[in-house]
């Protein structure tokens, strides 16, 4: 199996370091979690040789990221402001983005084209203006571009965002389904997308790599930190606010999970998520 | 690529047809256009005064080029484009060729709408349509590419909003009306950076037809190379789409381009430049060269018996002439006097084979004889020479007016190519007396009308008085051996009319005035020679015995005009034709007047005495103020009854007041004379 690998990147913008001796290595369904300008765009960025790396190198197999012309050849990107022309129908963006990707025959082009607005689920809104097409339809027109070519390599840079709920666990779907035989990349923060997807995942914050692993992994280093216990409404909680994960409404009180290191009266112990784990990451590098 | 690039094109091409701002600006265009056709009778005038259409064109396509760039980059599609293998660079490209595309396509759809106007109207399809198309891809479709580029690179090297404003600023330079934003100050600027019409505040010349000059696409191509330039550098340097050996070729196969192109553009050349109020009009230029009269050494009775010349016009006027002398005085003679309108250096001049020393000062050429020159015997003289004709004497690729009266070639006829009457240019006769063979070799502007007929392809012989070369924006009709050579823009050409109302004339104006040999010229010019303040009436028309030049292109002429008609023959078939010279304009003015008045009452019975206020509108004083009061008198026939006022008597005074003037005498004082005498005054 084909493992993309990343090696000691960093970046830097002026004097704002965006990544810091990042190395990773990527195989099946990939997901970068972070927080806002952790610097997931522009490692996409990179590895969609949209950018270079100031140092470090980036690597599938035997090709390197120094040939950037043959990368492309296996690329799928979806960049995170996906936005296309409003006065064309999706079949014309779909076939002009099939002619650029080099699938010349025409036959050949509406077959493929065909097949993946039908896994898209685009197929009904093929004549329709992109300026008439929801949040969502975009979205699933910007996977679909992304797949054209049948690429090697699929980038998709925060592509539930802004979607309702719904759209977003069928996005999630689709992209499950998409992720034979190719290597996924996908950034978000929303942690619940990660949970439907993908088999590993890396947390970055401020350009650097916290950790990464399959979500078991991640999930393990949370265990026995995460407490659950109730809480009168009028009271103020027990717990010191930075702790706290959440906060549900139970009847007449609230049930609040947070972390502790240790045992508290009153609290149980439950088996933490990946949401448990992120946060409790976060709260782990934020100390340091 | 290439499917790539088309498909690019559909694309562009669908967006742009959908947005429903292209679509109205079209159609606003063609209102416009639509509204000007309306208005401006003449296919001709129409092109230059389309400026504020081609203005309105560059600012719409220097936004078609924006949008053609942020379309990409507002939402920062072309990062997709990158990430795929061969799609942001042809993508780019096909980006300039639908700019090329769209910029044909309104200049063809502009042009369709004029032509189909015109020749509704009832124009022939001539080669006026030919060059309003040329002229249509220069300064439409051409000035519209460019713009669109300028627009385009705006954008691609300036991702801000700023480009809007730079596009503005832009616009106000490059448009044929940018010297309302430039000023006069900056007027030469305005001129440089003008990519639409060069002359935008005047009107056509029939003669020269639209300014399709090659300097001009010159000019245009010089700015779509720098573009090139710039947009290939930057692909180079920004996004390393070429390999630095190839970039090293690019950067400088192009800048031997630009070399080469502003070399060019940098040379001498005529080009119309009408002029006017705002510019400097092509009269101007002469006028100032000859505000100091020049001397003119003593005549001496030589004759030029023969004339062969190599000519070629193009961006110069190169000549190669040889031509044979006779000296006809008593004596020998040392040297000989020749002149030569100045724009034309003389490079050598053999005599008899032999290269001579000469001088060149103005329009005077001084040729030193190594031996002498014995009466009755020939001298050959060979002369080489190149360089700009006059403004108002156009020989370039475009036009050429070269006629008999204008000394192109050297003349023994020694006054200089023009004089100053009271401040105004006038144009002095290079005639000859006798007629002369000529043998011409002609490379230049084709078809070429000339008053001597073609023998073999492009060389033409024969013998005439002066040799006339006319070509341009010109077409001919030949009807029983006579040959009728008049503007495109002419929707009825009128050729029988002109040729009866000519003959009338002559025939009535030898009779009438006694003139001796005058016949029907065999060639007839109809073209506008005179520029547009240039208006002394002896100068609309030159006529020797087998040509006639007339200076119009209307048809208002041989209409309303015919009195006007009149007035220009006169001169030209009388004085003119022999010769006379006076130091008072005014005099053979007089004689103009009268006689053109007399001719046009017997001939179409006109009795508009209005023209008759020009007797008193003439400043004099003494013999001449009685002259003109008592020429006026008569004429209107505000005399004492005893005197006869019939027309015939008064041509009979014409007739004995030519007389006079060919035997040399011009003086007011022996004219008053002959008035007393032949009203029967004391
Ligand atoms: N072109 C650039 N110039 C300057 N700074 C940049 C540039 N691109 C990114 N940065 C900075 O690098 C950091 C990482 O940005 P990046 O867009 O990679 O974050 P992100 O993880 O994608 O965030 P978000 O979740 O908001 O999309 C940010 O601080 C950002 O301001
Ligand atoms: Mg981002």
């Amino acid at each position: 199996m084909a493992t993309l690998k990343i090696n000691s990147i960093a970046k830097t913008f002026g004097k704002k370091c965006a990544l810091n001796d990042v190395t990773l290595s990527i195989t099946g369904t990939f997901g970068l979690l972070g927080p806002n300008g952790a610097g997931k765009t522009t490692l996409m960025r990179l590895i969609a040789t949209l950018d270079t790396p100031d140092s470090g190198e980036i690597k599938l197999n035997d090709l390197s990221w120094k040939q950037p012309h043959q990368v492309r050849n296996l690329l799928g990107y979806l960049p995170q402001h996906f936005s296309i022309y409003k006065s064309l129908n999706v079949y014309e963006v779909m076939n002009h983005f099939a002619v650029l990707k080099g699938i010349s025959e025409k036959d050949e082009r509406k077959r493929e084209i065909n097949y993946i607005l039908e896994a898209v689920n685009l197929q009904d809104q093929k004549n329709i203006k992109i300026h008439a097409l929801s949040g969502g339809m975009l979205r699933r027109l910007g996977i679909a571009q992304a797949i054209l070519g049948d690429p090697k390599l699929v980038i998709v840079d925060e592509p539930t965002a802004g979607l309702d709920v719904q759209e977003r666990v069928r996005f999630c779907k689709l992209l499950r389904r998409l992720a034979e035989n190719r290597i996924i990349i996908l950034s978000t923060h929303i942690v619940e997308d990660l949970e439907a997807t993908c088999d590993h995942i890396a947390i970055i914050n401020e350009g650097k790599v916290i950790t990464s692993g399959t979500r078991r992994e991640l999930t393990k280093h949370a265990d026995g930190h995460i407490w659950e216990m109730d809480s009168p409404i009028d009271a103020d909680p027990p717990i010191p606010e930075q702790a706290i994960i959440s906060t549900v409404q139970q009847g007449d009180h609230y049930r609040i999970r947070f972390y502790h290191d240790t045992e508290l009266p009153g609290a149980g112990q439950v088996e933490p998520n990946l949401e448990d784990a992120y946060l409790y990451y976060m709260k782990e590098a934020d100390h340091v | 690529m290439k499917s790539r690039i088309i498909n690019t094109l559909n694309i562009l091409w669908l967006q742009l047809l959908r947005q429903p701002l292209f679509l109205v600006l079209l159609l606003g265009g063609m209102i416009y256009e639509g509204l000007g056709l309306h208005q401006i009778v003449n296919p001709g005038e129409f092109m230059p005064r389309s400026s504020f259409l081609v203005q309105g064109g560059i600012l719409a396509f220097l936004f078609i080029g924006i949008w053609s760039v942020r379309m990409d980059t507002v939402h920062r599609v072309d990062d997709l484009y990158l990430s795929i293998h061969h799609a942001f660079v042809p993508r780019l490209f096909a980006k300039w060729i639908f700019g090329a595309l769209i910029s044909i396509f309104v200049g063809v759809i502009l042009y369709i709408e004029y032509a189909i106007v015109y020749l509704a109207e009832g124009f022939s399809l001539n080669h006026l349509f030919f060059s309003a198309f040329l002229y249509v891809m220069l300064y439409f479709s051409f000035t519209f590419y460019i713009s669109y580029l300028l627009g385009f690179m705006l954008a691609f090297l300036t991702k801000d909003r700023v480009v809007y404003l730079y596009s503005i600023i832009i616009w106000g330079l490059i448009g044929p009306a940018n010297f309302i934003f430039l000023g006069r100050t900056l007027q030469r600027a305005a001129e440089i950076l003008n990519l639409g019409e060069p002359n935008p505040t005047i009107g056509y010349d029939g003669l020269y037809g639209f300014a399709n000059d090659s300097v001009y696409w010159q000019k245009h191509l010089l700015w779509f190379v720098i573009l090139l330039g710039i947009f290939l550098l930057t692909l180079s340097l920004k996004y390393r789409v070429f390999t630095r050996r190839k970039t090293n070729v690019l950067v400088i196969s192009l800048s031997v381009i630009v070399l080469i192109l502003t070399i060019s553009l940098n040379l001498d050349r005529q080009v119309y430049s009408a002029g006017n109020a705002r510019t400097k009009p092509r009269e101007m230029v002469e006028q100032y060269y000859y505000f100091k009269k020049q001397v003119v050494p003593k005549q001496y009775t030589i004759r030029a018996t023969s004339y062969t010349i190599d000519l070629r016009v193009k961006r110069l006027v190169t000549a190669q002439v040889n031509m044979t002398l006779k000296n006809q005085e008593q004596h020998s003679l040392r040297h000989v006097d020749l002149s030569l309108y100045h724009g034309f250096k003389v490079k050598t001049i053999r005599v008899n084979g032999k290269s001579a020393s000469f001088s060149q000062k103005k329009d005077l050429l001084h040729l030193t004889l190594k031996n002498k020159w014995i009466p009755g015997r020939n001298l050959k003289v060979d002369l080489n020479y190149q360089g700009l004709s006059s403004p108002l004497f156009y020989a370039n690729g475009q036009s050429v007016y070269l006629p008999y009266y204008f000394n192109w070639l050297p003349s023994t006829q020694l006054s200089p190519s023009f004089t100053l009457d009271n401040g105004n240019l006038t144009r002095m006769n290079h005639q000859n007396r006798q007629k002369i063979s000529y043998v011409l070799h002609y490379r230049g502007r084709t078809p070429l009308y000339t008053n001597i007929p073609e023998r073999t392809h492009n060389e033409w012989s024969g013998n005439t008085h002066g040799l006339t070369l006319v070509s341009g924006e010109v077409q001919s009709e030949n009807k029983n051996g006579e040959r009728y050579v008049h503007t495109t823009n002419l929707k009825n050409p009128q050729m029988n009319d002109m040729q009866k109302q000519t003959e009338t004339f002559i025939k009535t104006a030898k009779k009438d005035l006694d003139l001796g040999h005058r016949a029907v010229p065999k060639t007839i010019f109809r073209i506008p020679i005179l520029s547009i303040s240039d208006l002394s009436s002896e100068e609309f028309a030159w006529y020797t015995d087998d040509t006639l030049i007339v200076s119009d292109a209307s048809e208002y002429l041989l209409k309303e005009g015919l009195d006007s008609y009149v007035n220009w023959l006169v001169p030209a078939v009388t004085w003119k034709y022999d010769g006379i010279h006076v130091s008072d304009l005014d005099y053979v003015r007089a004689f103009d007047m009268t006689y053109a008045y007399l001719y046009n009452q017997s001939a179409h019975s006109r009795n508009d005495s209005e023209v008759l206020d020009w007797y008193q509108g003439v400043k004099s004083t003494g013999e001449k103020q009685e002259v003109l009061e008592w020429l006026s008198h008569w004429m209107k026939g505000q005399v004492a009854k005893n005197i006869d006022t019939s027309v015939a008597k008064k041509k009979d005074f014409c007739r004995s007041w030519y007389r006079l003037m060919k035997s040399g005498d011009t003086s007011w004082d022996s004219l008053n004379q002959l008035l007393k005498k032949e009203m029967g005054r004391s």
